[in-house]
């Protein structure tokens, strides 16, 4: 009778233990222009609002079109004078200038001034003049960041820093570092472009992620951040000639070669600048950039993929 | 004496097994049958979730940041039907009943998100 009745108390208890996962949820509006929602499957509602918090403060320091409670990126645009900044910010606009530089002519958190000329005049059906381009141009050439003790930072120049190619990215960086230290291992964080993967609660811990531009197609990952770049909801054709958010550093224009980039990467900052810069890259050039940063990238043009790394599988659902 | 015994063991044994083996399908296929839901958040806070694979047409008022809106709810889909913000955009946004549409009120802080649908976690 023992011999039976232990295999069912087994039997009752895997009953009772399975799918009893707990899942912690939060949606944070108006976070980078955008909504942000995160998950975790370990922890507590406690995690969910420290994130909150964390996202929220970080949010309002990235912003370089409203004044916050808090000193950040509008206060940097708004003269050369010195300004302590959170530590949080200082590594991101350490990050981003580094990134900048090692991208030279594809990405810098330095065209604010250009792309806010673009974002004025291509919603009104227009383009800036060749003059007002190279003006902004100049000023950004000649824009640097410097970096000082105490998170002190000064911006040089005219052309204001814009943080909109990396906040995300390093946004779920920073969720990725709380998780970390907090011990959690199954979350999904989506910011809408970049998104921070740990494992998920099932079989093979794998998430399955959509992918916008292709219909029924998915990609399934864990661990990982995927960044994305894309014209759709930002593409505008002037005189029959299309442009988007994308500015490049090395001509000033709105210009894309590709449709959408998709970035796996272990650093959603290095991800999200990748992604940008990819839009201006052609094949050889973005299989160069995976090799020497270690990234892997889905390439799309026309809603087809013209290129995916050899490690990444698309499914169709 | 024996035989008997065991007979009235199996009468105890096999229900108990049959109860376990169905415990353990339903708890297993549990999450694929999830039912659709909405989940209604007012300033990051969830006020209300809404079991829409019931089918009642039913109204619910949420208290927003400025002001009341009124959430209707109808074979499966929901929409906003009154709303006192300016603009008026969640309530010309009409039904909605997949995850890919939230309804958002920006005015009230009002955040309208379907759950339980998708055969994916996210999208890029």
């Amino acid at each position: 009778m023992k011999k039976i009745i232990f295999p069912l108390l087994c039997c009752f208890s895997l009953a009772s233990c399975a799918k009893t996962e707990t899942v912690f949820e939060g949606n944070f509006q108006s976070l980078f222009d955008t909504n942000v929602s995160v998950r975790i499957y370990q922890g507590s509602d406690e995690n969910i609002q420290e994130l909150k918090g964390i996202l929220s403060t970080f949010s309002k320091e990235t912003d370089n079109y409203l004044e916050t409670d808090v000193p950040g990126v509008y206060t940097l645009n708004q003269s050369n004078n010195p300004v302590t900044v959170s530590s949080n910010l200082y590594k991101c606009l350490q990050k981003g200038d580094e990134i900048s530089k090692s991208l030279d002519s594809y990405f810098s958190i330095c065209l604010g001034s250009l792309s806010k000329l673009w974002k004025e005049k291509l919603p009104n059906g227009t383009i800036p003049t060749t003059d007002e381009i190279n003006s902004e141009l100049l000023k950004f050439q000649n824009t640097s960041i410097t970096f000082a003790e105490n998170n002190q930072v000064t911006r040089n120049g005219e052309s204001e820093i814009d943080l909109g190619g990396i906040a995300k990215g390093y946004a779920i960086d920073m969720c990725a570092n709380y998780f970390k230290e907090k011990q959690i291992t199954q979350y999904i964080v989506d910011t809408t472009s970049s998104i921070l993967l740990g494992e998920k609660p099932s079989e093979d811990g794998n998430y399955i992620i959509k992918i916008k531009a292709l219909q029924n197609s998915f990609i399934k990952a864990k661990n990982i951040c995927v960044s994305t770049s894309s014209i759709e909801h930002q593409l505008y054709v002037v005189d029959g000639k299309r442009y988007s958010h994308i500015i490049s550093p090395e001509t000033g224009q709105a210009a894309f070669i590709n449709d959408t980039c998709i970035v796996l990467s272990e650093s959603g900052t290095l991800g999200d600048a990748l992604a940008t810069s990819m839009m201006l890259m052609s094949l050889p050039e973005i299989i160069s950039m995976e090799e020497e940063f270690n990234v892997k990238a889905i390439v799309i043009r026309d809603s087809k993929v013209i290129y995916q790394n050899e490690d990444i599988n698309i499914f169709h659902g | 004496m024996d035989k008997k015994k065991l007979r009235n063991d199996l009468f105890l044994i096999i229900p108990l097994l049959l109860a376990a083996v169905v415990a353990l399908i339903i708890l297993l296929t549990r999450k694929t049958n999830q039912p659709l839901v909405a989940k209604v958040y007012v300033s990051d806070a969830i006020v209300e979730t809404i079991d829409l694979s019931d089918k009642t047409e039913r109204d619910y008022t949420i208290k927003g940041k400025n002001g009341e809106l009124v959430i209707h709810v109808h074979d499966g889909k929901i929409k906003v039907s009154k709303s006192n913000c300016p603009h008026q955009d969640c309530v010309n946004q009409g039904e909605v009943s997949d995850i890919n549409h939230p309804i958002i009120c920006a005015y009230n802080e009002v955040y309208i998100v379907i759950n339980g649908q998708a055969n994916h976690d996210a999208e890029i």
